[in-house]
């Protein structure tokens, strides 16, 4: 019996230091909302084709094509542009130019672009993948242009014989587009 | 003398009762012959903007909102205090915020670990803090630190180019424990 006395004084003192190490611990909380506005967006760049004319800013959504002195006849035709002759009338330099439109947070299947010249040019004739280039901008010269890939585009201009000006330079700006 | 010892036995088994009965008195109670333990009060979280970072909205003790503006992948962030940085599959938006814990009735020694977790699992973003994911289960933010400090931390939200347009959400839980 007294076995038993000890055995239950020994449980009970178990049950106090259980009670001790059982208190549950301080705790208390906070919380931090946090809250965005996703905006789907777009983005342009030019590149340098590997048949094209070497583009200045390639990489960039600002890029340039300075074709050097150029004539109708005789002469150099800058590296990788092409010029086609159309005797006694005019000349058209062409090159390939790669355009990547790239998007994000958008569901959009597709992309325009349409290019429009920052100066109008009664003179001189301009192309964007065989579509005309204004000072207007009314047609789109992509309706359905892939996201993601760079996608080579040919950009041509047509000097007449007339053209006595000795300079030729304009910007074209193009606006691309989610469909 | 088998039933002396029963009552004996008895009495000891009721004595932890007694014991938790006694403890859950408020401590003016009249059970004076027991020790009066001063209870610390649990720790209170606080949660201010940062001098550099995005402006906190204040919602009540240990509650704060956090609105990061609009933000697109191609622009960034615009909100003063945010930065951004684009992955390439993902837009990354940075800002920095405080955190402070006090504990009332503690001594001044005492010190608190502070725990987070996020209350959502929306696949539309990640959230980290100090650069360590968060998740549903709680993870340690900061270990053993005073009563009464502040420490300042970095937010991140990652928004992958897959998410659609429009507006995300989430909270995150900070829970302080009193060390003993």
């Amino acid at each position: 019996m007294k076995n038993k006395l000890v055995l239950m004084t020994v449980i009970s003192a178990f049950g106090f230091a259980g009670i001790a190490y059982a208190t549950p611990p301080i705790t208390s909380g906070g919380t931090l909302g946090v809250t965005a506005d996703i905006a789907g967006s777009i983005n342009l760049i030019f590149t340098t084709d590997a048949s094209g004319f070497a583009v200045t800013g390639t990489g960039t959504a600002t890029a340039s094509l300075p074709l050097g002195t150029v004539q109708m006849y005789g002469g150099t035709v800058p590296t990788n542009v092409t010029r086609t002759p159309n005797t006694n009338v005019s000349f058209t330099l062409s090159t390939p130019i790669d355009v990547e439109v790239d998007l994000a947070n958008s569901s959009s299947p597709n992309y325009s672009l349409l290019g429009n010249l920052n100066a109008a040019d009664l003179v001189n004739t301009w192309t964007f993948n065989a579509i005309a280039v204004s000072a207007a901008g009314i047609t789109p010269q992509v309706t359905a242009g892939t996201y993601g890939t760079a996608t080579p585009y040919t950009l041509a201009v047509t000097i007449p014989a007339s053209n006595t000006s000795g300079t030729l330079s304009n910007t074209i700006n193009f606006t691309a587009s989610a469909n | 003398m088998n039933a002396q010892c029963r009552t004996l036995i008895s009495g000891w088994m009721l004595a932890p009762l007694l014991a938790i009965t006694a403890f859950g008195q408020p401590a003016g109670g009249s059970r004076s012959s027991l020790p009066v333990v001063p209870a610390s009060a649990a720790p209170t979280i606080t949660i201010l903007s940062a001098p550099t970072g995005a402006m906190l909205r204040s919602e009540g003790p240990g509650n704060a909102a956090l609105d990061l503006g609009k933000v697109s992948y191609f622009k960034g962030a615009t909100a003063p205090g945010e930065s951004s940085k684009r992955t390439s599959g993902s837009l990354v938006i940075s800002t920095r915020f405080q955190l402070r814990v006090d504990c009332p009735g503690s001594t001044p020694s005492s010190r608190v670990n502070v725990s987070m977790s996020r209350t959502d699992a929306a696949a539309t973003h990640d959230m980290a803090i100090d650069g360590i994911k968060l998740g549903t289960a709680p993870r340690p933010l900061a270990e053993s630190i005073p009563c009464g400090s502040s420490s300042e931390h970095r937010l991140d939200v990652e928004v992958p180019v897959s998410t659609p347009t429009g507006p995300i959400g989430s909270t995150v839980a900070f829970a302080a424990t009193l060390r003993k």
